[in-house]
């Protein structure tokens, strides 16, 4: 149901797509965007406003040296990552659901989790080789979600299935989940209760980032926007694919190329992205799909808006996260936040969706 | 404050202290590095002499600090340091030991931050950025203890107080003269995983000094899961459980009930220790010896 209502707003929205509609949204997303970093950086467990960050953005000393230690070194890293890291998330979410034309695709649903979890948990669970120092966990967690995508990818070709390759890469992709998630269980078992702590974080996805130096959050910011132009270079083919396979190799695209090149963009951008911050669910579904109901599946509007809302939705979630710190004297996981709002949120929308008589597409 | 430690980062030195007079000019006289021990897993390159703003990232080093008379230098503690009650509940808290919110321990410029053992080699690069003196340690057995509370009173810069408790500590858990006949002992943290207090565990050392044994084979390791086949197997003569059962005090009993053949069953000989908490590497570990020997001292 869910494929033809993707089509028919495939149809209905290609070709419509004018200029002045696609940057209308596009500024209202960079202006969204603003001001939910803005909260963002005025807004931790220790309170100073935001009117005394906004004067040393313009080179006042408003702050003591210690708020401005916080506001670099704990929000600002926080803050960066959020937008990235939601961003990432939430367009290659766009990207997978189209292509693997299926509403509950997510960025993870290639192994991109189960792979990064699975090394992240043996590199917990050998002791952090010393000699990786900081930088173990993240590596490890991407180089495993790297391997698993190229694996799956590589074993999906092998099975063969033509028509139905698509199918088989998602089967694969959940059972190659699924078997990640029981050695992880099996990991956690047999390893020291602190040990299982740290690795429980991890799992759970957390954005305390405080102190990535600014090359590492250009490095993945970089990567991300490539990743993302990537994705919106292929944006159109998107579109077509989502009729089907023959349909869009009648229309002279290169279907087998085109879900490629797509895939390994989205991985990257999702693996390097969670790579520092553990597993954040929700936001690639959530997102895509709320803005699907409100300006339709064309990919060529859908992934840049998904950027930079997904973006909006992990600064808010943050935000969130932080203020639990009153109550909790602890910051909660940020992917327990973006769970328990999105749901509702998502719910919101889907019941709102079919009021206004627009069905869900 | 954070002038203090403003020299970036470098090897450990010698734990010589760094007199005025060598032209240091800094607010606080600093000392080249925290004392050479291995209590000491890690260590900024300098720490402040006589640090007055402390941020304690554990229990027990919390319940230290009130111990050597350092309390009031205590501007942060975690989530899990409840003891002393009535002195820590206005102290703020930073988060646990795993996830301390490095912003709320920034925000109350601490001049040391003090944890256990870091399990996240992040938090040591976190500090090291922002050029806060840190020192991590270790106290894994009752002797590691003893040395651990001399050396976070050199320090805190209360070294004669922590010789003293240590002394004290030293002198209150010396092993009995007189061992109790059939001691054969299971110390239990849980009952849901079960897991059982073995070798190398605070437990297990108190156990054997107050002349008991105990039950866990000493190749399992110090925490050890079991499950009731153990138990029975090994049918210990005294059961301690240390389980936490909110303040259904009786459902410890009623959970052993049933297993009527086991010897500690049979002879009344289950114990709930209500304080889990007295048996951490802490200036309290006496009171939990105190608990054990006078069970132990009743057995026929």
């Amino acid at each position: 149901m869910t494929q033809l209502a993707n089509e028919n707003g495939a149809r209905h929205q290609r070709g419509r797509l004018t200029w002045k509609y696609f940057w209308g949204w596009v500024v209202c997303a960079l202006v969204a965007e603003l001001l939910a970093a803005s909260l963002g950086l005025s807004y931790g467990s220790s309170s100073f406003g935001i009117a005394r960050i906004f004067d040393v953005l313009l080179g006042g000393d408003a702050l003591t040296s210690s708020e401005r230690m916080i506001l670099w070194f704990a929000r600002f890293p926080r803050v960066c990552f959020a937008a990235v890291v939601g961003g990432a998330l939430a367009s290659a979410g766009v990207v997978f659901q189209s292509l693997l034309r299926n509403p509950l695709a997510d960025p993870y649903i290639l192994g991109v989790s189960g792979g990064g979890a699975l090394c992240a948990t043996v590199y917990i669970a050998l002791g952090g080789m010393l000699w990786m120092g900081v930088w173990g966990l993240p590596a490890s967690a991407m180089a495993g979600a790297l391997l698993t995508v190229v694996g799956l990818l590589l074993a999906s070709r092998w099975i063969g299935g033509g028509k139905m390759g698509v199918y088989a890469l998602l089967l694969l992709g959940v059972v190659f989940n699924a078997f990640a998630s029981a050695v992880i269980t099996l990991f956690k078992a047999i390893m020291s209760a602190q040990k299982a702590q740290e690795l429980l974080f991890y799992l759970m996805g957390s954005l305390s980032v405080e102190g990535t130096p600014l090359g590492v959050i250009a490095g993945v910011s970089v990567v991300v926007l490539g990743a993302l132009g990537v994705m919106m270079y292929y944006a159109n083919d998107l579109n077509v694919l989502a009729l089907g396979d023959e349909t869009a190799a009648s229309l002279g695209v290169e279907v087998e190329r085109v879900r490629l090149v797509s895939v390994v963009a989205a991985s990257i951008a999702v693996a390097v992205a969670v790579a520092y911050t553990g597993l954040i669910g929700f936001v690639g579904l959530i997102v895509p799909h709320g803005l699907r109901l409100i300006v339709g599946s064309d990919c060529r509007l859908l992934i840049p808006l998904s950027f930079l809302f997904g973006g909006v939705f992990l600064l808010l979630s943050d935000v969130v996260a932080r203020a639990g710190f009153e109550v909790f004297s602890m910051t909660l996981p940020v992917g327990v936040v973006t769970a328990l709002c999105g749901a509702p949120v998502f719910v919101w929308l889907l019941r709102r969706s079919f009021l206004t008589r627009r069905g869900i597409a | 404050m954070m002038m203090a430690c403003d020299k970036a980062p470098s090897t450990p030195a010698e734990p010589q202290e760094v007199a005025q007079d060598q032209g240091v000019s800094q607010e606080v006289a600093t000392r080249v590095a925290a004392p050479k021990s291995e209590r000491v897993v890690a260590h900024s390159a300098t720490i402040p002499a006589d640090p007055v703003r402390v941020v304690s990232l554990a229990p027990n080093i919390t319940e230290l600090m009130f111990a050597l008379g350092k309390g009031d230098s205590v501007v942060g503690v975690t989530r899990f340091c409840d003891e002393p009650a009535d002195k820590i509940k206005d102290i703020k808290k930073v988060g646990g030991f795993i996830d301390p919110d490095m912003e709320a321990i920034l925000s109350l410029e601490p001049d040391l931050v003090v944890g256990m053992q870091a399990g996240d080699p992040k938090l040591v690069q976190k500090l090291e950025q922002v050029t806060i003196p840190y020192v991590f340690m270790k106290m894994d057995d009752l002797d590691q203890t003893l040395e651990g509370i001399e050396v976070l009173g050199e320090v805190v810069g209360a070294r004669d107080k922590a010789t003293t408790l240590s002394g004290a500590l030293k002198d209150a858990l010396r092993p009995v003269d007189k061992k109790p006949e059939q001691a054969r002992t299971l110390f239990l943290m849980g009952h849901d995983p079960m897991v059982a207090a073995g070798h190398g565990t605070f437990a297990h050392d108190l156990i054997e000094r107050a002349g008991g044994k105990n039950v866990i084979d000493a190749n399992k390791g110090s925490y050890v899961t079991i499950d009731m086949e153990y138990v029975l197997k090994s049918n210990p003569d005294v059961i301690l459980d240390a389980t936490m059962t909110g303040d259904k005090s009786d459902s410890i009993q009623s959970f052993w009930q049933p297993y009527s053949d086991l010897a500690a069953v049979k002879r009344s000989q289950v114990h709930h220790l209500e304080n889990p908490s007295l048996l951490r590497p802490g200036p309290r570990l006496d009171e939990a010896y105190t608990i054990i020997k006078t069970i132990f001292g009743k057995l026929k």
